[in-house]
């Protein structure tokens, strides 16, 4: 071997020899041994069929509160168990989709609203009518919440919040500029924008989330709804294009507001929805379309630097009197194949429901510690809800909202996404003036009947 | 070039200054944008955002990064688990990458040196075809990727990432090698055939610690590889038992309420580890390069 | 000792083993070597690519169950009219000839300064690995927060230079947007690059530098007549695999603008994705894929048939 041995080491290009290789060779080795024990105890993830927990996943929105209520239920119903996994939300959808492809979906689900009629669809939701409580829940909450819930005459889910888009303007700000009420139309808007404009307080006072995303404008739909206006009739026919619709006036509005007044913060184009609260609370923005909820965070002194400063209007309309927005509703489905069914009902009947005290009272619980919508009719009555609505919200304007709004109903059509992309991606050229708003009503009109008829 | 005529001492050495000022370009290109999240990492929240920018942090402070270790504290704001996952994120991602590399290297030595040593038929095809799983875009088999490794009871594991990686890595890895061992002169290897040496003993003792270069370069490609993967990462792990780096990164992207502080500084561990390694070999790796891109 | 395999005698280079009277072909030697990696890739990788092109036969949209059968090429031949995979397919082009010839400028620039000797070569040498160290997500974050438009180091940088009086949105504006969605991308690939030139630069041999300077060649000509030729091997596996993966590239496009605006950098991968994944039609997003698969292929084997009459290498 000596040989070997030299014509080895006698080589320039050597730069290890045996004995260093063995020992990098070692300490790799010590690494994934490690590693590997480490992954015998990784999570199986398997089905849970056997042991009759209940697998529940949802998008992580305070996944420590959810466990906090989900600890609260098996407290009361000693003889269930529930495995909950958060998901993080800009990959909810995705995940979920691919979990059930594989056979390997959760028991109890979150399900966003535009979501329904496809998971129904696809055959990963079954229909939740018959099942004990759930005729008490319907005929608990408000008629369009109950709606959306609902596909083809079957219901699907019990519902975890639902809200409604405002006006969102920082009083403080609109008093420096001289403005003691918020605006009732658009162009009072703009001139109200100016106004701040002039008085140097901010370059652009009006910002949107205006980056393409997986997930709906809904400042976008606001603005329309707002106005009396629709993108599609009963039958889901596009009518943005036909007079009457209010949609060109919007876009018409908002490419007048970007680029003649400028109020509108062309940098919009960059911004997700996540990163409007933090811009709304440091106070980069005197005014955006946002849901009521967001204000009991933008008015939490612990949260933010403008709190008690924030309100929320009416969303300002065309003519200054119509009044309108959209809500949304997000709910608790159970899924078609799950081993568990009855309690996976419990669950869900407990979360989105009544407790054994016939109360709903997780809806009220996420409303007093988050401010998130609750769909219980009864609930608006009730005083502890009162008084913690009267610290960031005005209950007049708060409940308006709620009286005004109208979902989208265009969620039950299998294109609903693909529009919605497509809508995303023409308003942005209207607010980068590359489009006018008449060519891109067009546009909007041409792409929904394309998906209309490619889906039939 | 040099300039005729001119006497020494006036010769203006335009080469050497092209050279610094070419140099000071390329290291400022490559290291800003870094330092600017480097910076902010140190920063406290007001001041990251703060216009104009500071760029050296005027009051520094270990805040971001001891957030990750008490995560709990950090956790005021809004109930998201990036902070808290970021631990261990990085232990699972240093993981399957030394993993994936180990794995990678063991694979690829053998199909490296048929292509290297030997004359085969077919062989052009055969590396095309490797190079040709690479021309799959991952969306097209991340769906049938997750079934296989669901019907295999892999999901949430090491072991899919690791097995996953392997497959991506595989075909760089090999072209890499086969180019080393190329160079690897056959005298040593007619010394190990007269010294009745066995082609295994060969390889351990002689032929591999020669290329170490080589492996080092692909060791360190195929890490770079799997620790910078996302997509796999995504939809294969679910929980903080194998969730990598990338994984985590992008939770704090979509976070409500993110402090652009803690950001970075999940930004700048999620680079460490790698940045260290690379750092560490970086004469081998350009060495195991170079002996292998001889022309032919 | 030679041993003819089949029609094709090839000859049996030296280095191949002695062995005792079960005396295996060349051939056969290989593919046995080569069987592990191949196992492995062929169990993990070939069902799913045969899948995925299976898949792309049918009409296959989970939203419409009932409506799924097999269209043989229905998809494929369904391209032609789809606008948003023609405007995809052309913003793909003009983002991987960006790429492309950024990459290939800016590495031949470093990887030439490196192959000069000068103080702080070393460092500068670390710092070209930064960039790879970090993950496509990563990446597109930090430049989010560069190039923001109210807070950007990019708008505080040129402000203090004086370039500009007041904060641009920069990815607000189409040509900006796709080219710093450009630069972001070429950023965080360069060091590949440079490493794989970096090694061809340093595999010249010296004499022949030597000779050039002995026959006063220009700077220019020593670089045509000396370096290039050595460069050709190297720089084909940099434009294989920077097409590969500037074509598939995903992570850092769609952290930074979504696709945005309008649809100036929705590229066919982000295309693709959206569509197995939001709109889960999984026939047509299957079609898209083997679409970029087919492309890549035919410009890589391009690359290598355009650069063979340079010199002869394999791939």
């Amino acid at each position: 071997m000596s040989r070997l041995n030299r014509a080895a080491t006698a080589y320039p290009g050597a730069a290890l020899n045996r004995r260093q290789l063995l020992r990098l060779a070692s300490l790799g080795l010590a690494l994934p041994a490690a590693g590997t024990l480490l992954a015998a105890c990784g999570d199986d993830g398997g089905s849970t069929a056997t042991d009759g927990t209940v697998k529940f996943e949802g998008w992580d929105f305070e996944p420590k509160l959810v466990q906090q209520n989900i600890d609260r239920f098996t407290g009361l119903n000693s003889d269930i168990k529930v495995a909950y996994t958060p998901i993080t939300s800009a990959q909810y959808v995705q995940k979920i989709v691919a979990e059930f492809t594989a056979g390997n979906g959760p028991d109890a689900l979150y399900v966003y609203d535009d979501v329904l009629t496809g998971w129904v669809e696809a055959g990963y939701l079954q229909p939740i009518d018959g099942l004990p409580g759930v005729d008490d829940v319907y005929n608990a909450i408000y008629a369009s919440n109950a709606a959306t819930m609902s596909y083809k005459g079957k219901r699907y889910g019990l519902p975890y919040y639902t809200d409604s888009q405002g006006l969102v303007y920082n009083a403080e700000i609109l008093s420096k500029a001289g403005i003691t009420a918020p605006p009732k139309s658009l162009d009072e808007w703009e001139q109200q924008a100016v106004k701040i404009k002039n008085a140097g307080l901010m370059q652009y006072p009006i910002g949107f989330y205006a980056q393409r995303q997986d997930t709906w404008w809904a400042w976008l739909w606001a603005l329309v709804f707002g106005s009396g206006g629709a993108l599609f009739d009963d039958q889901l026919n596009p009518v943005m294009n036909t007079a009457g619709s209010k949609v060109k006036d919007v876009l018409a509005w908002l490419q007048h507001a970007t680029f003649t007044s400028k109020v509108i913060d062309p940098a919009s184009l960059q911004i997700v929805s996540a990163a409007i609260d933090p811009a709304m609370m440091e106070g980069r923005y005197a005014y955006t379309i946002g849901a009521r909820y967001s204000l009991s965070m933008y008015n939490d002194a612990a949260k933010s630097k403008s709190a008690g400063k924030m309100k929320m209007g009416m969303v300002p309309s065309l003519d200054g009197t119509t009044l309108g927005t959209v809500s949304h509703t997000r709910m608790y489905c159970l899924a078609k194949d799950t081993k568990v069914k009855d309690s996976a009902h419990k669950l869900i009947s407990y979360l989105g429901g009544f407790d054994n005290e016939k109360k709903p009272y997780t809806a009220k619980f996420w409303f007093m510690q988050e401010g998130l919508g609750f769909t219980f009719k009864a609930l608006a009555q009730d005083a502890e809800v009162q008084a913690k609505l009267g610290k960031f919200i005005d209950p007049a304007v708060y409940a308006k909202l709620a009286d005004v709004a109208k979902a989208r109903n265009v969620i039950a059509a299998p294109w609903y996404h693909e529009y919605e992309t497509e809508q995303q991606k023409v308003v942005q050229e209207v607010l980068s003036n590359q489009t006018t708003p008449d060519a891109a009503a067009v546009a909007l009109e041409k792409a929904a009947n394309t998906l209309k008829s490619k889906y039939q | 070039m040099t300039q005729v005529g001119v006497p020494l001492r006036y010769r203006i050495p335009w080469r050497k200054f092209v050279i610094y000022l070419l140099a000071v370009f390329f290291a400022l290109f490559l290291v800003l944008p870094f330092y600017w999240i480097f910076s902010m990492s140190f920063k406290h929240e007001v001041d990251a955002n703060a216009v104009p920018p500071q760029w050296i942090p005027m009051d520094p402070t270990l805040q971001a990064y001891l957030s990750f270790v008490h995560p709990d504290e950090a956790q005021q704001l809004v109930g998201s688990r990036a902070v808290a996952d970021t631990p261990f994120a990085l232990g699972n991602s240093l993981v399957v990458a030394t993993l994936t590399a180990l794995l990678n290297l063991i694979l690829a030595v053998f199909a490296a040196y048929s292509f290297s040593r030997i004359r085969f038929r077919g062989s052009q095809v055969l590396m095309m075809v490797y190079l040709l799983t690479r021309m799959v875009p991952g969306i097209a088999i991340i769906i049938p990727f997750y079934l296989l490794m669901r019907a295999l009871g892999l999901l949430d594991t090491y072991f899919a990432l690791i097995l996953s990686y392997t497959t991506f890595a595989l075909p760089v890895t090999i072209w890499i090698l086969k180019d080393f061992f190329r160079t690897v002169p056959r005298e040593l290897e007619d010394a190990a055939r007269v010294d009745r040496c066995g082609w295994f003993r060969m390889m351990w003792t002689v032929f591999l610690p020669i290329s170490a270069p080589g492996l080092v370069a692909a060791a360190v490609f195929s890490f770079m590889t799997a620790w910078n993967e996302f997509m796999f990462a995504l939809f294969l792990t679910s929980t903080r038992a194998s969730q990598t780096i990338p994984v985590i990164a992008a939770n704090f992207a979509t976070d409500l309420n993110t402090q652009y502080t803690v950001m970075a500084a999940s930004g700048v561990l999620a680079v460490l580890p790698p940045l260290i390694l690379v750092l560490i070999f970086q004469r081998l790796i350009v060495q195991g390069m170079a002996a292998g891109s001889v022309k032919g | 000792m030679a041993t003819t395999t089949t029609t094709t005698a090839t000859r049996i280079v030296a280095g191949g083993k002695q062995r005792g009277p079960r005396q295996l072909g060349d051939t056969a030697r290989a593919y046995l070597l080569n069987a592990p990696a191949l196992t492995v890739i062929l169990l993990l990788v070939a069902y799913p690519i045969g899948y995925s092109f299976w898949v792309s036969l049918h009409r296959d949209n989970l939203k419409q169950p009932a409506a799924k059968r097999f269209i043989g090429l229905g998809n494929y031949t369904s391209l032609i009219h789809d606008d948003a995979f023609l405007k995809s397919l052309k913003v793909s082009a003009l983002f991987v000839v960006v790429v492309l010839s950024l990459t290939v400028v800016l590495s031949l620039a470093l990887a030439l300064l490196l192959n000069e000797s000068f103080m702080g070569r070393g460092v500068l040498r670390s710092l070209v690995l930064l960039p790879w160290a970090m993950p496509g997500v990563v990446n597109g974050l930090m430049w989010r927060t560069v190039f923001d438009a109210k807070t950007g180091a990019l708008n505080g940088f040129l402000t203090s230079l004086g370039v500009i009086d007041s904060y641009q949105a920069w990815l607000s504006s189409s040509t900006g947007a796709f080219l710093l969605t450009a630069l972001a991308q070429v950023w965080n690939t360069l060091p590949f690059a440079v490493i794989i030139l970096l090694a061809g630069l340093a595999a010249t041999p010296s004499e022949l530098y030597d000779a050039a300077k002995v026959d006063r060649a220009g700077v220019f000509q020593r670089f045509r007549q000396v370096t290039l030729p050595w460069l050709l091997h190297p720089l084909l596996i940099v434009l294989i695999l920077e097409t590969m993966n500037s074509f598939r590239a995903f992570d850092t496009i769609y952290v930074l603008t979504g696709g945005g605006p309008g649809d100036a950098t929705d590229t066919i991968a982000l295309l693709d994705v959206r569509t197995v994944l939001t709109y889960t039609d999984f026939g047509l997003g299957s079609a898209y894929a083997w679409v970029i698969t087919a492309i890549t292929l035919v410009v890589s084997v391009g690359y290598v048939s355009l650069l063979y009459r340079k010199g002869s290498f394999e791939v």
